[in-house]
């Protein structure tokens, strides 16, 4: 087996604990959706693409604020192990329902009441940290779509390894054992819209991964801010 | 005359939107308009009624698969990754789906797809998919997948629908020739071991083999556009499709049509003739 940091400090990419992959991304890639987004996290690539806000069903309409409807899906080659369904199991039903808690706190739901919102996102490719890959895909998406937010969220996974942060972790750092958390934030500022912690962490530790995390996430805040500052000459305002 | 021209115009229009509860609907005009189009030779993008959009196909695109490859025709977006599994079964002999394919439409290309709604398309590419390859023929390599009596390599050919417009099926099949071409499947060599059993192992590190891919077939769509016979269908001429047969071609070397291998029927022959 072996360890997840060297005795030099490294980590198996070469990474520092603290440091982020390489953030690639793209707005836009859809024609048909209103607004889409192509993220690569180091080697997790996810597609993600909004519709809306449209006319909800009857069943979901809610008169003072529109629904969030996503879906997360995995291709089913995306990993190691070929999957056998994209979508339905636990965790895929678990990470849809984090991701409109997320966005139901982030847009300015009110100002939609009746309608609809769709955040529909694909991991192509699995290298560790989907959930936190997908939040990034879809505000870079609901930015392209032109959707009011009250801020960018960002989102960034930490692990807790021989009592070190490792931030933004990949598909071999997943270990079962390694506890970890996905946090994401509104902007730049500590104001918590997602936690998820998989497996068990010492309470004593936990102030610490929390604020290896929102510091994280700031740094992923400025690539996605950049992101969007250079899609946005490109992009036609509609008043 | 003229009022019988315009009920087989509107019962064309009758059928076609029975026939497409899928993508966007236009208004009887504009199908009339594409219609009548198809008919005179002209289609709205220019094309004529045998005429291709362009097609695109990158391959080893995917990290994580054995083989992969992306095919655009023009909206169309489609991602195919290939795993190969070393599956352990009792008789490796009876084991004939070796290539097997599975399809899923990606909420993505439209949010029509959500949940289970794009399935039942879904199937029916894979299932065209299946027929198509599953023959002798059109596999030269099908004994070679089994490696021993009681290990065979299923290949899992994997499409996700990224971006539907139109032409699905042939963009699939395209897609699952650049990916099985670019496949590599590890070399392995078997050695007897105790009670008439085979054990496997992997050869020299890192050699691998690829498929004969050469006579894997294309599957094309003939499309009923009024009384055109149109190919490559557009997303809105979808729509005003009456009835649509799929062919699957293999191809000597020579490329030349050698058989025409399965006829996948999406609807009755008899209202295409």
């Amino acid at each position: 087996m072996m360890s997840i940091i060297s005795e030099h400090g490294y980590r198996i990419d070469g990474r520092l604990p603290h440091q982020i992959r390489n953030i690639n991304c793209r707005l836009g890639v859809y024609p048909q959706a209103e607004g889409s987004s192509y993220i690569e996290q180091g080697n997790t690539k996810i597609l993600c693409a909004v519709y809306g806000p449209h006319e909800a069903k009857r069943s979901k309409q809610l008169q003072d604020r529109c629904v969030i409807n996503c879906q997360y899906s995995v291709a089913t080659f995306s990993g190691l192990e070929r999957k056998n369904r994209p979508r339905g199991d636990r965790k895929a039903n678990e990470f849809t329902r984090l991701l409109e808690k997320t966005f139901e706190s982030a847009i300015m739901i009110n100002a939609f009441p009746g309608s609809q919102i769709d955040i529909f996102c694909e991991v192509v490719q699995n290298d560790g940290s989907l959930l936190a890959a997908c939040v990034n895909a879809a505000t870079l998406a609901l930015c392209d779509a032109g959707i009011p937010m009250k801020a960018l969220v960002s989102a960034s996974a930490c692990g807790f390894v021989d009592s070190k942060c490792l931030v933004d972790l990949s598909n071999r750092e997943e270990t079962d054992l390694t506890p970890r958390m996905t946090v994401a934030t509104l902007g730049n500022t500590s104001q918590i819209v997602l936690i998820e912690l998989e497996n068990r962490l010492h309470s004593n530790h936990l102030p610490q991964v929390l604020a290896q995390s929102t510091k994280t996430c700031a740094d992923v805040f400025e690539c996605l801010h950049a992101a969007v500052r250079a899609h946005l000459p490109g992009s036609v305002a509609i008043f | 005359m003229q009022t019988q021209a315009v009920e087989t115009e509107r019962r064309m229009i009758r059928d076609a939107e029975k026939e497409t509860d899928m993508e966007n609907r236009l208004s009887d005009g504009e199908k009339v308009f594409i219609i009548s189009g198809a008919e005179a030779d002209y289609r709205v993008d220019g094309r004529r009624c045998e005429d291709f959009r362009n097609i695109m196909v990158e391959s080893g695109v995917i990290d994580t698969t054995d083989g992969s490859a992306r095919v655009r025709f023009a909206t169309t977006d489609l991602l195919v990754g290939v795993k190969c599994e070393l599956q352990s079964v009792e008789n490796s002999a009876a084991v004939q789906d070796r290539i097997r394919f599975s399809v899923d439409c990606s909420a993505n290309a439209t949010p029509q797809f959500e949940g289970k709604g794009g399935n039942e398309f879904a199937d029916e590419i894979a299932c065209a998919l299946r027929t198509a390859y599953s023959n002798d023929y059109v596999v030269p390599d099908f004994e070679k997948l089994a490696v021993s009596p009681s290990h065979v390599w299923i290949l899992h050919v994997d499409i996700v629908i990224l971006q539907y417009g139109g032409s699905i099926i042939e963009a699939a099949s395209i897609g699952a020739i650049a990916a099985l071409t670019d496949t590599n499947i590890c070399e392995v060599e078997t050695k007897p071991a105790d009670e008439n059993r085979v054990t496997v192992e992997m050869s020299e590190m890192g050699k691998v083999w690829n498929l004969d891919t050469t006579r894997f077939p294309v599957i094309v769509s003939v499309n009923k556009l009024g009384k055109a016979n149109v190919v490559d269908c557009s997303l809105n001429e979808e729509t005003c499709i009456r009835s649509a047969v799929c062919f699957g071609f293999s191809f000597s070397n020579k490329m030349k049509p050698q058989n025409l291998y399965q006829v996948v029927q999406f609807d009755e022959l008899s209202r295409l003739m």
